[in-house]
């Protein structure tokens, strides 16, 4: 099994078009992460009951892909929003309709590629492993002494980086050194040295997440930190845990972020407001996916179970109304929001007639 | 001509730097190296850190050549753990050692001497 996962990876995370492609999950990583997984802590940092579940085999599972790629709606006016960028005069091209046709379908695989999810990743372990222990070389130096290999041609996990500290020991660089050493040796574009106040600070966070620019936060996380950085953990889900509360999901649709968002939610119980907001804007299929999501996450639940009573191939508004009966946490307010659509629905129908 | 493996001294005032260079071991300090293998900053960083860079395939390569290490390049390399420790590696810790040792009691001297005299004094 870890071959097609490998290849899937491959193919789909590089992290950002703009910005310099990285290097995808490596094989050792995910299995390290398979034996001693995790889990996926919520908004206060405490981690769930299904802690043992590995989080990452989740993310890549091909169903959970498609339904997060399908949630996400792509808007193709969205996602090349007018921005700001170097002055150059317009190009005018003439086309026949062939021409035409075919830039446009190269645009949507141009969309497709800004819509790649940052993955979500188990935490990464310390690293603590130590080369030699050498006190005949202790007050060597007062300081240490950084050694990092720039072979050409090694994957940026599989480098060395070695530590040799004043009291002689010589040990492999932990993760921070490592960030540190691998941005001055090979830099990452809009990777900083020094990361951005407001990921130093929980209070600067908290204003810029009041200002509800979370699509920039989250920008700048997934350029700033590696996936399984515990640093980026703790800002994005800090941002989902505030838009969550703020209910401002449309902000990320048919951004890189939505799926993820989604995931996070989902994993943690927390669809209701965002299954409301979904009928709210006649998005009934994407709530019937998210539900569909629900139940590969937590297959134990009473809805999972009840689901052979809609038959064969349930419509997307019975699900949405059997999720309410069975585990939605806010019920009212999801009742009160079907309603309205069924009534909604009911007279323009009926104006139809 | 053998080929030297050894530290280039660059940087400007105050503010040295090191390339680490292999290079025709006849030719001047700075000359045009056969090829640049790495850095050495002598300086410590915001993080209390010298950092060296090493292309160790390229290492690997020049010393197939039969490339010979200056002493502060296999200084270098066997605090890197490339290399095995150089012995003079081991005399120099030591004596920064004994150094401490008689700073410290020196310290401890002194300190012991201001506290007689204060009581003295009062």
């Amino acid at each position: 099994m870890a071959a097609p996962i490998h290849t899937v990876c491959l193919k789909k995370f590089p992290f950002g078009f703009l910005f310099k492609i990285s290097n995808p999950l490596p094989k050792k990583c995910l299995l390290q992460q398979r034996l001693l997984s995790n889990g996926l802590p919520d908004s206060k940092g405490d981690t769930l009951p299904t802690s043992t579940r590995d989080v990452e085999r989740l993310f890549l599972n091909a169903e959970v892909q498609n339904i997060l790629y399908r949630v996400t709606k792509l808007d193709l006016d969205k996602v090349f929003h007018v921005r700001k960028q170097h002055l150059s005069n317009p190009v005018f091209k003439l086309m026949t309709e062939a021409e035409l046709k075919k830039n446009q379908e190269l645009a949507l695989e141009l969309a497709k590629e800004k819509l790649q999810m940052p993955p979500i990743m188990n935490q990464r372990k310390t690293i603590s492993k130590i080369l030699a222990h050498d006190p005949d070389l202790a007050s060597i130096d007062m300081v240490k002494y950084v050694f990092t290999d720039i072979s050409f041609g090694v994957k940026e996990r599989d480098r060395f980086v070695v530590v040799r500290e004043p009291d002689g020991e010589l040990r492999y660089a932990g993760w921070e050194e490592r960030d540190r050493m691998m941005q001055i040796y090979f830099p990452k574009e809009g990777r900083k040295q020094i990361p951005p106040r407001m990921f130093e600070r929980p209070e600067l966070l908290e204003e810029v997440l009041t200002r509800q620019n979370y699509e920039f936060v989250l920008d700048v996380a997934c350029v700033q930190y590696e996936p399984d950085n515990p640093e980026y953990h703790r800002v994005v889900y800090r941002a989902y845990a505030h838009i969550e509360q703020t209910k401002s999901y449309d902000q990320l649709r048919s951004s890189r972020h939505f799926g993820c968002l989604t995931f996070y939610l989902t994993m943690h119980k927390k669809i209701d407001n965002l299954l409301v907001d979904m009928i709210q804007r006649n998005y009934l299929a994407d709530a019937a996916d998210t539900i569909r999501l629900y139940h590969i996450f937590h297959p134990e639940c009473k809805s999972r179970a009840e689901l052979h009573t809609l038959g064969t191939e349930p419509q997307a508004l019975e699900l949405v109304k059997l999720f309410a009966k069975t585990d939605s946490q806010k019920q009212g307010s999801l009742e009160l929001a079907l309603q309205s659509y069924e009534d909604l629905h009911e007279a323009t129908a009926q104006a139809a007639q | 001509m053998v080929v030297a493996i050894r530290l280039a001294y660059y940087g400007c005032t105050n503010r040295p730097f090191f390339h680490i260079v292999a290079i025709q071991h006849k030719r001047a300090r700075n000359y045009q190296p056969l090829e640049q293998i790495g850095t050495f900053d002598p300086m410590p960083n915001a993080n209390d850190e010298k950092l060296v860079a090493v292309n160790f395939e390229r290492l690997r390569y020049w010393m197939a050549q039969g490339a010979r290490f200056s002493r502060p390049a296999a200084r270098l390399l066997g605090l890197s753990g490339f290399l095995p420790v150089h012995p003079y590696s081991y005399l120099a810790a030591r004596r920064n050692r004994t150094h401490l040792e008689t700073a410290q009691a020196q310290n401890n001297d002194n300190s012991a001497d201001t506290e007689n005299d204060n009581d003295k004094d009062s």
